[in-house]
């Protein structure tokens, strides 16, 4: 039996309550520093219409009275029939690092502070760089050995540089691999994150609310791609560097506290545009489709070359590829 | 003898100084570029061609050789000079040609087997021409390149080589084969990296009196080791 009174006094009691908040909704509550509207904000997935309205002119206001720039946010839904792919050439990367800063600059990454250049700089795209072995034979004895001594050659990929800054790339004897969010199949970021501010969009984009995350950063150490960053500090953007045509769960500026990645450009990809990185790329190594579609750039890659994923045995599934000529 | 050649010599130079022009423009124009007559001339003197319009207009010859705003591809002007001369198709070192637009670089394309009329059409400068003989405009230059790089413009086709801008499901190329690789010397040069990012500080350079405090810790865990040891 259900017991109606009770609830329907809980009901009651929920809506008094929320009525009761309305009038104290811009006021900003110490300490956490965040509005009582925010705070008792909705997931972005039970949020009607009119409440993401709601919530995209306060963040319209807010960014005008912070940053004085008229921002359009929008919450264009996935497309009926789409599921993004990204594949990359590494044989073509020349470690440029054009990607990495076309992405800070199109999904307002936080700037390196001129003060603490360290403290707030986040990059979605990191760019490692591999030496290849060179062949020494006889170098150690071993019981094993050949009558060559031991030949060691190749690459090795546990050991790779992301601080290199040569005068020119491509380096003699380097090779380049940027790494960024695989966008799972299985991701699991998602399933350790507490208050599910972090989900699978239809999609396969992995996105977050921003403000449903509570910084606790489980999904940082979940992550066997390094690819989530963590806003320790406010962030610093030049306003006249801020791209203003955002998506709520994407571009949009985020706060101290919370966690970010690569949305592959939800706010363009979702328009029919390209991601920014693959935009930039100046050797064409970046290629992006439509994983359901055959005639997509991905699928072509997929059905042509020599494709991995990285770290395929961890069963993550990837929607990001690798791939050689 | 040396009285004629003397003679000759005079003569020479009288003709020379008859035309006033000519001598007063070609030490000029030689001093400043090192470019022979036929670069403004091409239908020889006084006659002036395009490149002799843009130097008596700008004084230089600096920036004739680029693509002016709007004008698509080149290729509409080499008949201005080229419809002048009888093609030669003997491979030579072509130091008697102009370096504006540049006829004088060392071709890296082909290792030796390639010369200037294996893309460009002997008949008509202003195009392109495939082994089989089909003129093509400068703008289809990939079909001339697909004849030997058939699997890269098979992977340019597919949208697997090459940039590609557009809407995603109707891109269109951003670049052809010659805008990334200069076709005579077609290797990807090196470049400029962006920099890297910021590194975090070592703990040592952030914290005050990081050395005592790391010979603290050091000397308590190897007391409680040791205490550990002795009970």
């Amino acid at each position: 039996m259900v017991d109606r009174s009770r609830r329907e006094f809980l009901k009651k009691t929920a809506t008094g309550a929320a009525a009761a908040v309305i009038p104290f909704a811009n006021v900003r509550i110490p300490v956490i520093d965040v509005t009582v509207e925010e705070l008792l904000q909705s997931h972005y997935k039970e949020m009607s219409e009119e409440e993401k309205q709601r919530v995209i002119e306060r963040l319209k206001k807010e960014y005008k009275e912070k940053y004085g720039i008229d921002a359009t946010i929008k919450t264009t839904p996935p497309k009926e029939g789409v599921v993004w792919g990204y594949a990359l050439n590494i044989q073509k990367c020349i470690g440029c690092r054009r990607c990495v800063y076309a992405c800070v600059r199109e999904n307002n990454q936080s700037r390196a502070n001129p003060k603490e250049p360290w403290r707030g700089e986040i990059q979605w795209i990191r760019v490692l760089e591999f030496e290849k072995y060179e062949i020494h034979p006889g170098g150690k004895a071993r019981d094993f050995r050949t009558k060559f001594g031991e030949v060691l050659a190749g690459i090795n990929l546990e050991e790779s540089e992301h601080y290199y800054y040569p005068e020119q790339v491509p380096e003699k004897d380097k090779f380049y691999m940027p790494i960024q969010c695989q966008q799972c199949e299985r991701p699991p970021c998602v399933k350790v994150c507490p208050t599910k501010a972090t989900w699978k969009e239809p999609d396969g984009i992995i996105v977050v609310d921003y403000n449903w995350c509570i910084g606790c950063r489980f999904c940082i150490a979940a992550c066997p791609y390094w690819a989530r960053r963590f806003n320790w500090s406010d962030p610093y953007i030049p306003p006249e560097e801020i791209n203003p045509r955002m998506h709520y769960l994407g571009n949009r500026i985020r706060m101290r506290g919370v966690v970010e990645k690569c949305t592959f450009c939800i706010q363009r990809t979702r328009e029919g545009r390209y991601p920014a990185c693959v935009e930039i790329c100046p050797v064409g190594a970046r290629k992006f489709g439509n994983l359901l579609d055959p005639e997509s750039d991905v699928r072509k890659v997929l059905e042509k070359k020599r494709v991995f994923r990285l770290k395929e045995e961890l069963g993550t599934h990837p929607k990001f590829f690798y791939f050689i000529d | 003898m040396m009285e004629i050649r003397v003679a000759t010599g005079l003569v020479i130079l009288f003709i020379l100084l008859s035309a006033p022009g000519a001598v007063n423009a070609k030490p000029e124009f030689a001093e400043k570029t090192g470019e022979s007559c036929t670069v403004c001339h091409p239908g020889g003197p006084p006659e002036l061609g395009p490149a002799g319009e843009y130097y008596k207009k700008y004084g230089t010859l600096e920036g004739y050789g680029e693509l002016p705003a709007g004008e698509a591809e080149p290729g509409g002007r080499c008949n201005v000079c080229h419809a002048q001369f009888a093609p030669n198709p003997v491979p030579r070192e072509l130091s008697g040609a102009p370096t504006t637009p540049n006829h004088r670089f060392e071709l890296k394309h082909g290792d030796g087997r390639f010369w200037c009329l294996t893309c460009h059409n002997p008949v008509n400068r202003d195009t392109l021409r495939l082994f089989n003989g089909t003129e093509i405009p400068f703008e289809s230059s990939p079909l001339l390149c697909g004849q030997c790089h058939g699997p890269i413009y098979e992977d340019w086709k597919d949208r697997i080589h090459g940039r590609w801008v557009g809407n995603i499901s109707n891109p269109t190329p951003d670049v052809v084969c010659t805008d990334c690789h200069n076709p005579h010397d077609p290797s990807f040069k090196p470049i400029t990296p962006e920099k890297p990012p910021e590194k975090p500080p070592e703990p040592w350079n952030e914290i005050p009196n990081y050395p005592i405090y790391a010979f603290l810790v050091l000397a308590l865990s190897v007391l409680l080791a040791l205490y550990a040891a002795w009970r």
